[in-house]
């Protein structure tokens, strides 16, 4: 391995990004679970009640937008990771 | 030519102060609907006479309405404060739809929703006080039974710091992630800043000759060369897809969804 000088920040950075990207990845799992979770109980009130749609599509727009902020949470963290680059 | 994501960049400073081009749009974006709400507040009478006034009595109506069925009947003082924050939030989300980085969405930056959210809970927190009184304020920290008042408090506590925070990062990541997949989608199709604009006027001077004179022309081509100029149209046509999906989502879907909900967590935060 001549000629290939990794110094300690390399490394940091390389795991920095690691970092990132299993910070979103795994951030995505809670809220897809979630939103599917409420989209299919959507569907089911909408199957259930269909004059009741509007109502219906707009307090699961906003029950799922509440449940993204979790996944939301983890893009911050990986931006944190990639652009401030705290170490 | 390349894609950058959109930064916070400071162009001059005043007494010190860096002037970001986030201030410069907020300033403008706030003078703009300072304009406009006045120009729509102006001359009213009892009996509407303008389309003017009935445009500003439907503003107050479905604003006054979410405010009353969120916090509480009596609450007329709130509807200036969330027709502001809901006009002020819309605007600054939609501003992203010109293309990447002709606007930067004020929102987008970190410090526009943080002050935004801390304006919210600085009101819950007096209004909560003016409702409940003191001392009532400070026991509800305690929780209902005094055996639990060491688990309760710290909790207590956490979820009223949580609350702008959480606000905060739901815009800001929602903003600000769209405009990095807007940047991935420009750079893998578009691959300039500034190229879709020229594309938008093209294509649109485009559709408008074809529309017009040459429609007939290329109507009376043979079937082959009719597919290769059908074909050439759509692959001009697809950096536009992109950014109509682009825009189309994470500005004005987005932007919308996050507007409303901002609002009416701010509601439900503020009420008692």
């Amino acid at each position: 391995m001549e000629g290939l000088n990794i110094t300690g920040q390399d490394l940091i950075y390389a795991a920095s990004a690691i970092g990132a990207g299993l910070a979103v990845g795994l951030a995505a799992i809670g809220p897809g679970i979630g939103e599917g979770f409420a989209a299919g109980k959507g569907t089911e009130a909408v199957g259930r009640q269909p004059e009741a749609q509007s109502k219906i599509t707009t307090t699961m727009l906003m029950g799922q937008a509440v449940s993204e902020t979790t996944g939301l949470y983890g893009l911050v963290v990986a931006l944190l990771l990639i652009f401030v680059k705290p170490f | 030519m390349s894609v950058s994501i959109p930064e916070v960049t400071s162009g001059f400073s005043i007494f010190g102060f860096e002037i970001t081009n986030t201030m410069v749009w907020t300033w403008i974006i706030l003078g703009a609907l300072s304009v406009l709400f006045i120009w729509l507040g102006s001359g009213l009478k009892v009996k509407p006479e303008s389309k003017k006034q009935i445009v500003a009595e439907t503003i107050y109506g479905l604003v006054g309405n979410l405010v009353e069925s969120n916090i509480g009947p009596n609450t007329k003082a709130f509807i200036p404060y969330f027709t502001a924050l809901f006009a002020f939030i819309l605007t600054s989300n939609l501003s992203g739809v010109w293309g990447l980085g002709v606007i930067r969405p004020p929102t987008a930056d970190v410090a526009t929703p943080f002050a935004l959210a801390l304006m919210t809970c600085v009101i819950s927190q007096y209004y909560h006080i003016k409702m409940n009184g003191v001392k009532e304020y400070f026991k509800g920290f305690l929780g209902p039974v005094p055996f639990m008042t060491p688990i309760m408090l710290p909790m207590n506590i956490i979820s009223e710091i949580a609350n702008p925070i959480s606000l905060t990062l739901r815009m800001f990541g929602n903003l600000l992630g769209g405009l990095i997949i807007g940047t991935l989608i420009y750079s893998m199709l578009i691959g300039s800043n500034v190229m879709p604009i020229w594309i938008a006027i093209g294509s649109v001077v485009l559709c408008a000759v074809l529309l017009t004179k040459q429609y007939k022309k290329i109507k009376n081509l043979e079937k082959g060369k009719k597919k290769l100029v059908m074909g050439l149209g759509i692959l001009c046509c697809l950096p536009l897809f992109a950014m109509i999906f682009v825009h189309g989502y994470f500005d004005i879907f987005s932007g919308c969804l996050q507007t409303y909900i901002f609002c009416l967590l701010s509601m439900i935060f503020i009420s008692p």
